[in-house]
């Protein structure tokens, strides 16, 4: 359980958490894992934030030529888009036979604590959507220095594999697939400001995309904004129409700077990875989580006991 | 006039919600065509005004069809009217017409149907259109323009609608081309990455 980092391959998907301690600890443990790839011809994406990229890029110097950047602040925007973004780089190389390896910071103290659940959430389903996929090597940078000890506790329990401070341990309390497969039912703050509600059936839907374009407007959306939000409200609310049991129930309040809106119904949300599965060439359905994702800022999704909750945050800015 | 009807139903909105009436000025609803429903607030509930349904309309060779109904053209605007729910206040236009899905197809006499879609294509919409494009004059064997240009609203249901009309074509020797719709309606295409599947034309 010594070896180091570098020298070991994985022959699956090896999803990895790597504490490290600042900028200068990050450099110094990331860069050779980027070099190494490179070296070994391994197609490598990185993606971290657009400081850490500019300092990865002068430290490999000439291998930075060969590794392909990704800024998480656009990509990681929403966590649920990160799964997609990977599985877009897997899907590239899995039949080359080739390894390959990636670098993926979610996380980072700025991080609302919605955003870090959600984020959280991200880790823990990556291990279920390359359970079955060639073998890769992910690495998730966490920053001991500045996230609190909680954050880093629950990243042992996403990853099976972590490396801190120059050893490793392996399995030690990764929560485990079974776990990660059991439907979501994280309880979600209440909120804090008065809110907007609206029952709704399918002869409604009009009404809710008139209800949800005005009271988004009065909260401070912009007009691009609020067009996108009713669209991804009626497509929740769609949801519930049709597999939710016909109806459903939407609340909007403010959040500080976003304004959210919460569908609940009384259907039951099976698939762990909804909303992360780009639409197959011959899909028809299951567009709505999926657009959900591509254009909130969070999605929340909650199986509880007897309902089933959307949470949808929109940016102001 | 909308403005009248529309603070009529707003002032019901801020009556029930004695929580935040600032942030549902009745002005805001001027000049809007739609009313908005009344809305069940934290403080207590009321009703909605009923949705108006069923009024796809299928416009061939000239002859006006209500489903369910057979009327002469000259009697649209009388047909469309009495199939319009009363609002409580009165209140009934065709505007209110405008803001829900329908739809009318044309014999360009060049082996093509035009058929313009108009207002909000959502899940009711989808039972509509699809049930006009697989059963009825169009059975995929046709070549069909679809002309999203009047469209106000798209989701993706609406979206499914097409996929299968365009599926249909391929396997029943048909065609479906799209005339694109406003950039709202076309992001609905972007965003889902079905766009590359579906074969949009230039107006003509």
């Amino acid at each position: 359980m010594t070896t180091s980092l570098r020298e070991r391959k994985p022959d699956t998907f090896r999803h990895e958490a790597l504490v490290y301690a600042g900028r200068d600890d990050f450099v110094s443990r990331v860069a050779p894992f980027i070099r190494d790839g490179v070296v070994a011809d391994e197609p490598t994406l990185v993606v971290v934030d657009a400081d850490k990229i500019e300092l990865l890029r002068s430290h490999l110097g000439p291998y930075a030529a060969g590794v392909r950047f990704a800024d998480m602040a656009i990509v990681g925007r929403n966590p649920a888009r990160i799964i997609p973004e990977w599985r877009a780089f897997v899907d590239e190389y899995a039949a080359s036979g080739r390894p390959f390896r990636g670098v993926g910071e979610p996380i980072w103290a700025a991080r609302t604590p919605d955003q870090l659940v959600e984020c959280e959430r991200h880790e823990a389903l990556l291990n279920l959507a390359f359970a079955d996929g060639p073998a890769w090597w992910l690495v998730c940078p966490y920053d001991r220095t500045t996230l609190p000890p909680s954050v880093l506790e629950e990243a042992e329990r996403n990853h099976p594999f972590v490396a801190d401070n120059g050893a490793e341990r392996e399995l030690a309390r990764f929560r485990g697939l079974d776990e990660v497969q059991k439907p979501f039912d994280r309880p979600l703050p209440l909120p804090k400001t008065p809110n907007y509600e609206m029952s709704f059936r399918q002869a409604d839907l009009g009404a809710v995309r008139r209800f949800t374009a005005h009271i988004a407007s009065s909260l401070g959306l912009g007009p691009d904004k609020v067009q996108d939000f009713v669209l991804v409200v009626d497509e929740v609310a769609t949801n519930s129409i049709r597999y939710g049991g016909g109806q459903g129930h939407l609340r909007m309040w403010s959040n500080g700077p976003t304004v959210v809106a919460e569908i609940k119904d009384a259907g039951r949300i099976d698939d762990p990875l909804v909303g992360r599965h780009r639409p197959a060439p011959n899909q028809r359905s299951g567009f709505g989580l999926w657009a959900a994702n591509q254009l909130c800022d969070l999605v929340q999704v909650r199986t509880l006991a007897g309902s089933s909750v959307v949470r949808l945050h929109m940016s102001r800015s | 006039m909308p403005r009248s009807r529309c603070r009529a139903m707003s002032e019901t909105i801020v009556g029930s919600n004695d929580v935040a009436p600032a942030l549902i000025p009745p002005l805001a609803w001027e000049g809007q065509s739609r009313c908005f429903p009344a809305c069940r607030f934290r403080d207590g509930g009321t009703g909605y005004p009923r949705t108006v349904r069923d009024r796809s309309r299928v416009l061939l060779a000239g002859r006006c069809i209500i489903p369910g109904t057979a009327c002469r053209e000259e009697a649209l605007e009388v047909s469309m009217e009495q199939t319009l729910p009363r609002r409580a206040d009165g209140g009934l236009s065709s505007e209110d017409a405008v803001a829900d899905f329908s739809w009318e197809a044309v014999d360009r006499l060049d082996g093509w149907w035009h058929v313009l879609l108009k207002g909000e294509l959502d899940l009711s919409g989808f039972d509509a259109l699809d049930a006009a494009l697989s059963r009825g004059q169009f059975d995929g064997k046709q070549r069909v323009l679809l002309d999203l240009r009047d469209l106000t609203f798209m989701d993706c249901s609406g979206l499914r609608a097409i996929l299968q009309a365009a599926e249909r074509a391929d396997a029943l020797g048909g065609e479906v081309k799209l005339i694109p719709g406003p950039s709202r309606v076309q992001r609905v295409f972007e965003i889902t990455g079905v766009i590359g599947r579906l074969n949009f034309a230039e107006p003509s």
